[in-house]
């Protein structure tokens, strides 16, 4: 996986690319610890759960581009995997986009990333269950459920 | 005094000290992000001001001398030449047949450029633009590779 | 003891007339997020109130637009002074119509925002979202089963804002296989669908300038 991620990890303004499950394990990553250790995990996990939520109107989450005021946060879903690439400001983000495209498509038939995904087959609404959330949250979820 | 551009960069040190100028918050706000890297028009993405409002506060900064202006070297713009285009074109005509052209074409209408005027910095919006117009997902994929390469030079 | 309860069950204009039309001499005081308010009933009239830092009249107008408060009505207080000599009924009649000129004039500016919006070449559809998450306004062809999603990730990115070093989040683009920007404009939210084959960099400069502009409004 790492040598797929290093492609990326190549285009200019990418700081830090992540692979993770959906429980927001690490599974591989490229790059400096940029989006900072303690906090990674808290971040993907507010970003899976919004793409949990989505999820449970049936609809699935294709990409998202979070846009900072120093950053960028992207995501991508592939098959089940989801990949994360931190960025500076000034990433050039179109060939960013067609880098990941024709490196992941590579990615997929490489059988030993085939088998990683098989591993890591979990419920993309697992982290909205009510033991993952406060009851604040609950609120917006119950909503999103009810309507 | 001349009107404050866009693309002009400031930082502290004029004649005068901050402090011996009654600023108001906005003012100081403008002043903290002057860092003589960030350009005016870069400060008012950050504090979400219109172009107006930090001109009016920045020209105020600079006529009570407490900022002084970097003197910029600007970069002539590339434009891409005639070859990124044929390039492009073969590429595409491969995969879609003769509407290549038509295609580039449209793509370059919808970005307001015409073939001579698309900068080097454009280069990725264009090709992912046209990549974008192709239907066939694996015609696609197959265009954005062969153009990574190509890309990669500018 | 005097009536004691909260004006989001009991409507004020309905405490007002209840007052009025008995005859009371009477103090209804209100307090709303620590600020408090007071009118005086006397002859089957209002006779003085105050608010802030208004009284007469203009202190019932504001009360008016106040949607929740804790209310206590004390019987047989006396006026400190008269400052107002209107029928109360009038008073009632005008401050209505002063709310119902607001909400025309918020509701114009919301349509005026989504037709900028729309505008904007690679823009299909637009809503804006309250603070509290209601829909203030949206274009005809806006999904708006979406919005109880579309709050969540509004209440998401706030707690991303904490936890990345990032800086302040400027705008969020999902694609779901239709493609939205949302973004905050001023105290409410904004949702964009965009065209399918948009690209968020070339139109993001136009769609910043407007919110920009729109923003001190919301």
């Amino acid at each position: 996986m790492r040598s797929y991620l290093e492609k990326i990890k190549a285009v200019h303004g990418v700081l830090g690319v992540y692979v993770l499950n959906n429980r927001a394990e690490s599974l591989a990553q490229y790059g400096t610890e940029s989006i900072g250790k303690q906090n990674k995990e808290k971040i993907v996990t507010e970003i899976l759960q919004i793409l949990a939520s989505f999820i449970l109107k049936g609809y699935s989450v294709i990409d998202t581009d979070f846009m900072f005021q120093n950053g960028r946060l992207l995501y991508f879903n592939f098959d089940k995997l989801n990949l994360f690439v931190h960025c500076q400001k000034n990433v050039k983000i179109s060939m960013l986009r067609m880098t990941i495209n024709v490196v992941m498509v590579e990615a997929l038939d490489d059988k030993k990333i085939v088998k990683m995904i098989n591993k890591n087959i979990i419920d993309g609404k697992l982290l909205l269950r009510p033991d993952k959330v406060d009851k604040e949250e609950l609120i917006y979820i119950e909503r999103i459920e009810q309507s | 005094m001349s009107p404050v551009k866009l693309e002009s960069v400031f930082k502290l040190g004029g004649a005068n000290e901050p402090s011996s100028v009654q600023l108001k918050s906005m003012e100081w706000a403008v002043l903290t992000q002057l860092d003589g890297k960030k350009s005016v028009r870069e400060v008012s993405e950050v504090l979400a001001m219109d172009d107006m409002e930090i001109a009016t506060i920045v020209e105020k900064l600079l006529s009570e001398g407490i900022i002084v202006e970097i003197k910029q070297t600007i970069k002539p713009q590339a434009f891409l030449p005639q070859d990124f285009f044929d390039s492009m074109e073969l590429n595409l005509v491969h995969l879609i047949g003769p509407v290549a052209s038509i295609i580039i074409d449209d793509v370059l209408f919808d970005m307001n450029k015409e073939r001579d005027q698309v900068e080097v910095e454009e280069a990725g919006t264009l090709v992912e633009s046209v990549s974008a117009e192709i239907d066939d997902d694996t015609k696609k994929m197959q265009f954005q590779q062969s153009m990574l390469s190509s890309l990669q030079k500018y | 003891m005097g009536l004691v309860g909260n004006i989001r069950d009991l409507k004020l204009p309905n405490l007002i007339q209840i007052n009025c039309m008995e005859k009371n001499v009477a103090k209804l005081i209100i307090e709303n997020r620590n600020r408090f308010g007071s009118v005086y009933f006397a002859n089957g009239q209002i006779v003085h109130a105050e608010f802030n830092d208004m009284i007469g009249e203009d202190a019932v107008h504001a009360m008016l637009r106040l949607r929740e408060g804790i209310f206590k009505v004390e019987g047989d207080v006396a006026a400190p002074a008269i400052t107002i000599k209107s029928n109360w009924s009038n008073i009632l009649l005008e401050g209505m119509r002063l709310i119902d000129e607001d909400t025309e004039s918020a509701d114009r500016l919301n349509e005026n925002t989504i037709e900028d919006l729309t505008a904007i070449r690679g823009i299909e559809e637009a809503i804006i979202l309250s603070p509290m998450g209601e829909v203030s306004a949206a274009s005809i062809g806006f999904d708006q089963n979406i919005t109880p999603n579309l709050n969540y990730v509004f209440f998401k990115i706030d707690r991303i804002e904490k936890l990345l070093q990032n800086g302040i989040p400027s705008g969020l683009m999902i694609n779901i296989g239709k493609k939205y920007y949302l973004t905050k404009m001023g105290s409410h939210f904004l949702g964009l669908q965009l065209e399918d084959k948009t690209q968020i960099d070339i139109i993001l400069p136009m769609i910043k300038q407007l919110v920009s502009q729109k923003s001190a409004a919301f």
